[in-house]
Protein backbone atom coordinates (compact mmCIF):
# COMPACT_ATOMS: atom_id res chain seq x y z
CA UNK A 1 0.00 0.00 0.00
CA UNK A 2 2.80 2.20 0.97
CA UNK A 3 5.22 1.34 -1.67
CA UNK A 4 2.10 1.61 -4.43
CA UNK A 5 1.33 5.91 -2.69
CA UNK A 6 5.43 6.11 -3.02
CA UNK A 7 5.34 4.87 -6.36
CA UNK A 8 2.55 6.97 -7.69
CA UNK A 9 4.36 10.27 -5.78
CA UNK A 10 7.17 9.81 -7.62
CA UNK A 11 5.77 9.03 -11.62
CA UNK A 12 3.18 12.31 -10.54
CA UNK A 13 6.92 14.05 -9.77
CA UNK A 14 8.84 12.90 -13.17
CA UNK A 15 5.35 14.16 -15.05
CA UNK A 16 5.63 17.43 -13.28
CA UNK A 17 9.48 17.99 -14.13
CA UNK A 18 8.68 16.83 -17.83
CA UNK A 19 5.93 19.43 -18.17
CA UNK A 20 7.73 22.16 -16.61
CA UNK A 21 10.85 21.38 -19.01
CA UNK A 22 8.93 21.60 -21.60
CA UNK A 23 7.46 24.55 -21.26
CA UNK A 24 10.72 26.35 -20.03
CA UNK A 25 11.97 25.23 -23.69
CA UNK A 26 8.83 27.06 -24.83
CA UNK A 27 6.34 24.28 -25.91
CA UNK A 28 2.75 25.25 -26.05
CA UNK A 29 0.10 22.84 -24.56
CA UNK A 30 -2.99 22.23 -26.49
CA UNK A 31 -4.88 20.00 -24.40
CA UNK A 32 -5.69 19.20 -21.29
CA UNK A 33 -4.16 15.94 -20.98
CA UNK A 34 -1.09 17.41 -21.51
CA UNK A 35 -1.42 19.28 -17.89
CA UNK A 36 -0.59 18.30 -14.66
CA UNK A 37 -3.07 18.80 -11.62
CA UNK A 38 -1.18 22.03 -10.18
CA UNK A 39 -0.90 23.14 -13.86
CA UNK A 40 -4.25 22.55 -14.84
CA UNK A 41 -5.17 24.29 -11.08
CA UNK A 42 -2.95 27.78 -12.08
CA UNK A 43 -4.56 27.81 -15.23
CA UNK A 44 -7.87 27.53 -14.43
CA UNK A 45 -8.00 30.11 -11.96
CA UNK A 46 -6.43 32.74 -13.70
CA UNK A 47 -9.36 31.80 -16.73
CA UNK A 48 -11.84 31.97 -13.99
CA UNK A 49 -10.86 34.96 -12.58
CA UNK A 50 -10.32 36.74 -16.34
CA UNK A 51 -13.97 35.56 -16.89
CA UNK A 52 -15.08 36.63 -13.61
CA UNK A 53 -13.68 40.26 -14.32
CA UNK A 54 -15.07 40.92 -17.70
CA UNK A 55 -18.86 39.80 -16.23
CA UNK A 56 -17.98 42.36 -13.41
CA UNK A 57 -18.26 45.46 -16.20
CA UNK A 58 -21.46 44.89 -16.88
CA UNK A 59 -23.06 46.29 -13.28
CA UNK A 60 -19.74 48.50 -13.35
CA UNK A 61 -21.01 50.30 -16.17
CA UNK A 62 -24.88 50.23 -15.91
CA UNK A 63 -25.33 53.93 -14.82
CA UNK A 64 -22.69 54.80 -17.12
CA UNK A 65 -25.12 54.26 -20.13
CA UNK A 66 -27.74 55.67 -17.67
CA UNK A 67 -26.27 59.30 -17.27
CA UNK A 68 -24.19 59.15 -20.85
CA UNK A 69 -24.13 62.79 -22.20
CA UNK A 70 -24.59 62.10 -25.57
CA UNK A 71 -26.47 59.26 -27.57
CA UNK A 72 -22.70 59.17 -29.62
CA UNK A 73 -21.41 58.28 -25.36
CA UNK A 74 -24.66 55.58 -25.00
CA UNK A 75 -23.64 53.97 -28.50
CA UNK A 76 -19.48 53.87 -27.25
CA UNK A 77 -20.38 52.55 -23.79
CA UNK A 78 -23.11 50.05 -24.89
CA UNK A 79 -20.87 48.47 -27.44
CA UNK A 80 -17.78 48.20 -24.90
CA UNK A 81 -20.03 46.54 -22.89
CA UNK A 82 -21.49 44.08 -26.22
CA UNK A 83 -17.25 43.70 -26.29
CA UNK A 84 -16.64 42.69 -22.60
CA UNK A 85 -19.64 40.04 -22.87
CA UNK A 86 -18.05 38.51 -25.86
CA UNK A 87 -14.95 38.53 -24.06
CA UNK A 88 -16.74 36.88 -20.84
CA UNK A 89 -17.93 34.38 -23.37
CA UNK A 90 -15.21 33.15 -25.01
CA UNK A 91 -13.23 32.48 -21.18
CA UNK A 92 -16.57 30.80 -20.06
CA UNK A 93 -16.64 28.68 -23.18
CA UNK A 94 -12.94 27.80 -22.54
CA UNK A 95 -14.04 26.53 -18.98
CA UNK A 96 -16.37 24.51 -20.12
CA UNK A 97 -13.99 22.52 -21.38
CA UNK A 98 -12.57 21.83 -17.96
CA UNK A 99 -15.96 20.80 -16.44
CA UNK A 100 -17.30 24.47 -15.82
CA UNK A 101 -21.16 24.92 -15.96
CA UNK A 102 -21.06 28.71 -17.73
CA UNK A 103 -24.76 29.05 -16.87
CA UNK A 104 -24.32 28.54 -13.44
CA UNK A 105 -20.91 30.28 -12.88
CA UNK A 106 -22.83 33.62 -13.86
CA UNK A 107 -26.32 33.15 -13.11
CA UNK A 108 -26.50 30.97 -10.25
CA UNK A 109 -23.64 31.42 -8.09
CA UNK A 110 -23.05 33.51 -5.03
CA UNK A 111 -22.13 37.06 -6.15
CA UNK A 112 -19.46 36.39 -2.72
CA UNK A 113 -17.57 33.78 -4.95
CA UNK A 114 -16.95 35.72 -8.17
CA UNK A 115 -13.75 36.76 -7.56
CA UNK A 116 -13.39 40.29 -9.35
CA UNK A 117 -10.84 43.27 -8.85
CA UNK A 118 -11.19 46.20 -6.15
CA UNK A 119 -10.89 48.77 -9.46
CA UNK A 120 -14.37 47.44 -10.75
CA UNK A 121 -16.28 47.39 -7.48
CA UNK A 122 -17.14 51.20 -7.04
CA UNK A 123 -20.03 52.65 -8.69
CA UNK A 124 -19.23 55.62 -11.64
CA UNK A 125 -20.50 59.11 -10.50
CA UNK A 126 -20.31 60.73 -13.29
CA UNK A 127 -19.15 60.59 -17.35
CA UNK A 128 -15.56 61.70 -16.00
CA UNK A 129 -15.45 58.08 -14.25
CA UNK A 130 -16.49 56.21 -17.28
CA UNK A 131 -13.53 57.83 -19.22
CA UNK A 132 -10.83 57.31 -15.90
CA UNK A 133 -12.34 53.76 -16.12
CA UNK A 134 -11.09 53.39 -19.55
CA UNK A 135 -7.76 55.45 -19.33
CA UNK A 136 -6.77 53.33 -16.12
CA UNK A 137 -9.07 50.20 -15.45
CA UNK A 138 -9.20 49.09 -19.26
CA UNK A 139 -5.60 50.05 -19.29
CA UNK A 140 -4.50 47.95 -16.81
CA UNK A 141 -6.34 44.99 -17.85
CA UNK A 142 -5.12 45.22 -21.60
CA UNK A 143 -1.81 45.23 -20.41
CA UNK A 144 -2.43 42.00 -18.14
CA UNK A 145 -4.47 40.57 -21.28
CA UNK A 146 -1.71 41.82 -24.06
CA UNK A 147 0.90 39.81 -21.76
CA UNK A 148 -1.40 36.55 -21.41
CA UNK A 149 -1.71 36.71 -25.32
CA UNK A 150 2.25 36.91 -25.14
CA UNK A 151 3.42 34.75 -23.39
CA UNK A 152 1.05 32.13 -22.21
CA UNK A 153 1.70 28.45 -22.67
CA UNK A 154 -1.66 26.97 -23.34
CA UNK A 155 -2.55 27.66 -26.67
CA UNK A 156 -6.08 28.02 -26.79
CA UNK A 157 -6.03 30.90 -24.10
CA UNK A 158 -3.49 32.74 -25.89
CA UNK A 159 -5.02 32.53 -29.15
CA UNK A 160 -8.42 33.42 -27.48
CA UNK A 161 -7.35 36.68 -26.32
CA UNK A 162 -6.56 38.26 -29.83
CA UNK A 163 -9.82 39.38 -30.30
CA UNK A 164 -9.82 40.54 -26.67
CA UNK A 165 -6.82 42.96 -27.12
CA UNK A 166 -8.07 43.95 -30.65
CA UNK A 167 -11.04 45.34 -28.85
CA UNK A 168 -9.58 46.27 -25.49
CA UNK A 169 -7.50 48.87 -27.64
CA UNK A 170 -10.39 50.77 -28.56
CA UNK A 171 -11.30 50.98 -25.03
CA UNK A 172 -8.29 52.51 -23.80
CA UNK A 173 -8.38 55.08 -26.56
CA UNK A 174 -11.73 55.80 -26.14
CA UNK A 175 -10.50 56.68 -22.01
CA UNK A 176 -7.45 58.48 -23.82
CA UNK A 177 -10.02 60.79 -26.06
CA UNK A 178 -12.62 61.34 -23.30
CA UNK A 179 -10.20 62.52 -20.69
CA UNK A 180 -8.60 64.64 -23.56
CA UNK A 181 -11.91 66.25 -24.42
CA UNK A 182 -12.58 66.64 -20.56
CA UNK A 183 -9.34 68.93 -19.84
CA UNK A 184 -10.18 70.80 -22.47
CA UNK A 185 -13.32 72.21 -20.81
CA UNK A 186 -11.84 74.59 -18.12
CA UNK A 187 -10.78 75.29 -14.99
CA UNK A 188 -13.88 73.45 -13.35
CA UNK A 189 -14.42 70.45 -14.99
CA UNK A 190 -10.27 70.11 -14.84
CA UNK A 191 -10.56 70.31 -11.40
CA UNK A 192 -13.25 67.17 -11.06
CA UNK A 193 -10.89 65.44 -13.53
CA UNK A 194 -8.49 65.70 -11.12
CA UNK A 195 -10.45 64.52 -8.10
CA UNK A 196 -11.32 61.42 -9.39
CA UNK A 197 -8.29 60.73 -10.96
CA UNK A 198 -6.33 60.91 -7.21
CA UNK A 199 -9.59 58.31 -6.31
CA UNK A 200 -8.40 55.76 -10.15
CA UNK A 201 -5.14 55.78 -9.86
CA UNK A 202 -4.37 54.04 -6.93
CA UNK A 203 -6.95 51.73 -7.60
CA UNK A 204 -5.30 51.50 -11.39
CA UNK A 205 -1.84 51.04 -10.11
CA UNK A 206 -2.98 47.93 -7.37
CA UNK A 207 -4.60 46.26 -10.11
CA UNK A 208 -1.30 44.00 -10.77
CA UNK A 209 -1.33 42.84 -6.88
CA UNK A 210 1.47 42.42 -4.66
CA UNK A 211 4.59 43.76 -4.97
CA UNK A 212 7.46 41.53 -6.40
CA UNK A 213 9.17 41.45 -3.01
CA UNK A 214 6.36 39.97 -1.74
CA UNK A 215 5.30 37.82 -4.18
CA UNK A 216 7.87 37.46 -7.28
CA UNK A 217 7.96 32.95 -7.95
CA UNK A 218 4.33 32.58 -8.22
CA UNK A 219 2.89 29.21 -10.50
CA UNK A 220 1.40 31.70 -13.05
CA UNK A 221 5.09 32.99 -13.67
CA UNK A 222 6.72 29.34 -12.82
CA UNK A 223 4.35 27.55 -15.82
CA UNK A 224 4.44 30.57 -17.95
CA UNK A 225 0.62 31.02 -17.84
CA UNK A 226 1.94 34.85 -18.17
CA UNK A 227 5.72 36.12 -19.07
CA UNK A 228 5.56 39.00 -16.73
CA UNK A 229 5.65 39.73 -12.92
CA UNK A 230 3.24 42.11 -11.01
CA UNK A 231 6.14 45.35 -10.84
CA UNK A 232 6.81 44.46 -14.46
CA UNK A 233 3.35 44.54 -15.70
CA UNK A 234 2.72 47.90 -13.39
CA UNK A 235 5.96 49.46 -14.78
CA UNK A 236 4.49 49.05 -18.54
CA UNK A 237 1.02 50.52 -17.20
CA UNK A 238 3.15 53.56 -15.55
CA UNK A 239 4.76 54.25 -18.73
CA UNK A 240 1.77 54.30 -20.52
CA UNK A 241 0.11 56.50 -17.70
CA UNK A 242 2.18 58.97 -16.38
CA UNK A 243 3.30 60.66 -19.37
CA UNK A 244 -0.10 61.03 -20.69
CA UNK A 245 -1.42 62.20 -17.59
CA UNK A 246 1.79 64.86 -17.76
CA UNK A 247 1.16 65.56 -21.43
CA UNK A 248 -2.99 66.42 -20.66
CA UNK A 249 -2.07 68.51 -17.09
CA UNK A 250 -3.56 65.98 -14.56
CA UNK A 251 -1.31 64.84 -11.38
CA UNK A 252 -0.38 61.60 -10.17
CA UNK A 253 1.60 60.26 -7.37
CA UNK A 254 4.03 58.81 -9.69
CA UNK A 255 7.40 59.98 -11.58
CA UNK A 256 10.15 59.07 -14.00
CA UNK A 257 13.52 57.76 -11.66
CA UNK A 258 15.85 58.96 -14.41
CA UNK A 259 18.45 57.38 -11.99
CA UNK A 260 16.52 54.15 -11.55
CA UNK A 261 15.61 54.90 -15.30
CA UNK A 262 12.20 53.36 -14.87
CA UNK A 263 8.55 54.95 -13.25
CA UNK A 264 8.14 55.06 -9.75
CA UNK A 265 5.04 55.27 -7.47
CA UNK A 266 5.41 58.67 -5.06
CA UNK A 267 4.08 56.11 -1.87
CA UNK A 268 5.04 52.86 -0.90
CA UNK A 269 2.31 49.85 -1.83
CA UNK A 270 0.39 48.84 -0.46
CA UNK A 271 -2.16 51.81 0.73
CA UNK A 272 -5.69 51.77 2.40
CA UNK A 273 -8.66 53.26 0.69
CA UNK A 274 -11.19 54.92 3.24
CA UNK A 275 -14.46 53.63 2.35
CA UNK A 276 -16.10 56.53 4.28
CA UNK A 277 -14.63 59.57 2.47
CA UNK A 278 -13.50 57.36 -0.72
CA UNK A 279 -9.93 59.17 -0.29
CA UNK A 280 -6.70 57.53 0.08
CA UNK A 281 -4.74 57.52 3.04
CA UNK A 282 -1.01 57.46 1.78
CA UNK A 283 0.89 55.73 4.93
CA UNK A 284 1.93 52.32 3.86
CA UNK A 285 0.33 50.03 5.74
CA UNK A 286 0.77 45.94 5.58
CA UNK A 287 -0.03 43.12 2.76
CA UNK A 288 -2.03 41.62 4.86
CA UNK A 289 -4.19 44.54 5.76
CA UNK A 290 -4.33 45.70 2.31
CA UNK A 291 -5.99 42.04 1.37
CA UNK A 292 -8.46 42.16 4.04
CA UNK A 293 -9.80 45.31 2.28
CA UNK A 294 -9.15 43.80 -1.56
CA UNK A 295 -11.26 40.93 -0.08
CA UNK A 296 -14.15 42.66 1.90
CA UNK A 297 -14.69 44.39 -1.51
CA UNK A 298 -16.01 47.72 -2.68
CA UNK A 299 -19.81 48.89 -2.55
CA UNK A 300 -20.83 48.10 -6.05
CA UNK A 301 -19.72 44.18 -5.78
CA UNK A 302 -22.45 42.40 -4.27
CA UNK A 303 -25.02 44.48 -4.95
CA UNK A 304 -24.35 44.81 -8.72
CA UNK A 305 -23.95 41.09 -8.80
CA UNK A 306 -27.36 40.13 -7.95
CA UNK A 307 -28.66 42.54 -10.07
CA UNK A 308 -27.29 41.05 -13.31
CA UNK A 309 -28.27 37.97 -12.04
CA UNK A 310 -32.12 38.75 -10.72
CA UNK A 311 -32.81 42.05 -12.60
CA UNK A 312 -34.27 42.57 -16.16
CA UNK A 313 -32.81 45.63 -17.53
CA UNK A 314 -34.18 45.98 -21.05
CA UNK A 315 -36.80 49.63 -20.99
CA UNK A 316 -35.32 50.77 -17.85
CA UNK A 317 -32.26 50.75 -19.40
CA UNK A 318 -33.20 52.48 -23.27
CA UNK B 1 -37.98 46.75 -12.19
CA UNK B 2 -38.82 43.45 -13.77
CA UNK B 3 -37.61 40.15 -12.27
CA UNK B 4 -35.49 38.16 -14.55
CA UNK B 5 -37.11 34.96 -15.33
CA UNK B 6 -34.23 32.76 -17.48
CA UNK B 7 -35.95 29.84 -19.02
CA UNK B 8 -33.07 26.72 -18.86
CA UNK B 9 -34.47 24.70 -21.46
CA UNK B 10 -35.36 27.70 -23.46
CA UNK B 11 -31.83 29.37 -23.45
CA UNK B 12 -29.78 26.73 -23.24
CA UNK B 13 -31.84 23.51 -24.74
CA UNK B 14 -31.56 21.95 -21.19
CA UNK B 15 -28.69 20.79 -18.90
CA UNK B 16 -26.94 19.05 -21.88
CA UNK B 17 -24.69 22.43 -23.67
CA UNK B 18 -24.79 22.11 -27.29
CA UNK B 19 -21.89 23.77 -28.94
CA UNK B 20 -20.91 25.21 -32.33
CA UNK B 21 -17.58 26.05 -33.46
CA UNK B 22 -17.86 29.42 -35.69
CA UNK B 23 -15.53 29.88 -39.17
CA UNK B 24 -14.85 33.13 -40.84
CA UNK B 25 -12.98 35.17 -43.34
CA UNK B 26 -11.97 38.93 -43.60
CA UNK B 27 -11.62 39.07 -47.18
CA UNK B 28 -11.27 36.75 -50.06
CA UNK B 29 -7.14 36.23 -49.73
CA UNK B 30 -7.87 34.90 -46.57
CA UNK B 31 -8.48 30.71 -45.67
CA UNK B 32 -11.65 30.49 -43.72
CA UNK B 33 -10.15 30.55 -40.06
CA UNK B 34 -11.87 28.55 -36.77
CA UNK B 35 -12.83 31.62 -34.73
CA UNK B 36 -14.54 30.64 -31.87
CA UNK B 37 -17.25 28.70 -30.07
CA UNK B 38 -20.71 29.44 -29.21
CA UNK B 39 -23.14 27.43 -26.92
CA UNK B 40 -26.99 27.46 -28.10
CA UNK B 41 -29.63 25.15 -28.32
CA UNK B 42 -30.42 25.53 -31.50
CA UNK B 43 -29.03 26.81 -34.64
CA UNK B 44 -30.71 30.43 -34.63
CA UNK B 45 -29.52 30.94 -31.69
CA UNK B 46 -26.33 29.80 -31.91
CA UNK B 47 -25.87 32.47 -35.41
CA UNK B 48 -27.25 35.03 -33.20
CA UNK B 49 -25.03 34.72 -30.82
CA UNK B 50 -21.83 33.67 -33.03
CA UNK B 51 -22.38 37.23 -35.01
CA UNK B 52 -22.89 39.03 -31.62
CA UNK B 53 -19.75 37.70 -30.20
CA UNK B 54 -17.49 37.65 -33.07
CA UNK B 55 -18.01 41.33 -34.41
CA UNK B 56 -14.65 42.29 -34.28
CA UNK B 57 -13.98 42.39 -38.10
CA UNK B 58 -16.92 42.75 -40.81
CA UNK B 59 -16.16 39.35 -41.81
CA UNK B 60 -16.78 38.64 -46.05
CA UNK B 61 -17.66 34.93 -45.08
CA UNK B 62 -19.30 33.25 -41.40
CA UNK B 63 -20.38 30.15 -40.52
CA UNK B 64 -21.17 27.70 -38.02
CA UNK B 65 -20.55 23.69 -37.85
CA UNK B 66 -22.25 22.09 -34.75
CA UNK B 67 -19.59 20.21 -32.60
CA UNK B 68 -21.38 17.14 -32.71
CA UNK B 69 -20.52 17.04 -36.38
CA UNK B 70 -17.14 16.92 -36.38
CA UNK B 71 -14.71 14.03 -36.74
CA UNK B 72 -11.59 14.52 -34.57
CA UNK B 73 -8.59 12.99 -35.94
CA UNK B 74 -5.57 14.19 -34.06
CA UNK B 75 -7.65 15.27 -31.05
CA UNK B 76 -9.36 11.79 -30.88
CA UNK B 77 -7.91 11.02 -26.65
CA UNK B 78 -8.66 14.26 -26.18
CA UNK B 79 -12.01 16.13 -24.04
CA UNK B 80 -12.24 18.56 -26.59
CA UNK B 81 -12.93 18.11 -29.80
CA UNK B 82 -11.53 21.21 -31.30
CA UNK B 83 -9.71 24.14 -29.49
CA UNK B 84 -11.55 27.07 -28.67
CA UNK B 85 -10.08 29.03 -30.91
Amino acid sequence: MAQAAVARENAEEATEVALQTRIKAGATLEDISEMTPRYRDVLVATMAIAADLEIMTLPLDFDAIAFAPSINDRIAIASALQDEMGHAQVMFRMLEDFGFDSYHQVFERDPKNFKTFFLLEFGNLSPIDVGLGHLVGDQAGYITTCDLEQNCSFGPYSRSLRKVNFEENFHVKRGEYMIRHYMQQGPEIRKRVQERMDFWFPLGAEWFGATDDVKSRTDQLHYKIRGNSNDQLRQIWLQRLVPFCEQVGLKVPAHFDSEKGIYVLDYQMPILLNLETMKWDFRTVTWPEKLAQWKKGGPLKLPGLSRMQTELWGQDLW
Amino acid sequence: MMKKVIDRQLELGGDKPEFYEVFARRDSAEPLTHIGSVEAPNEQLAEARAWFVYDHHTWREMCIVPLSAIVTITERDSKSKVKVV
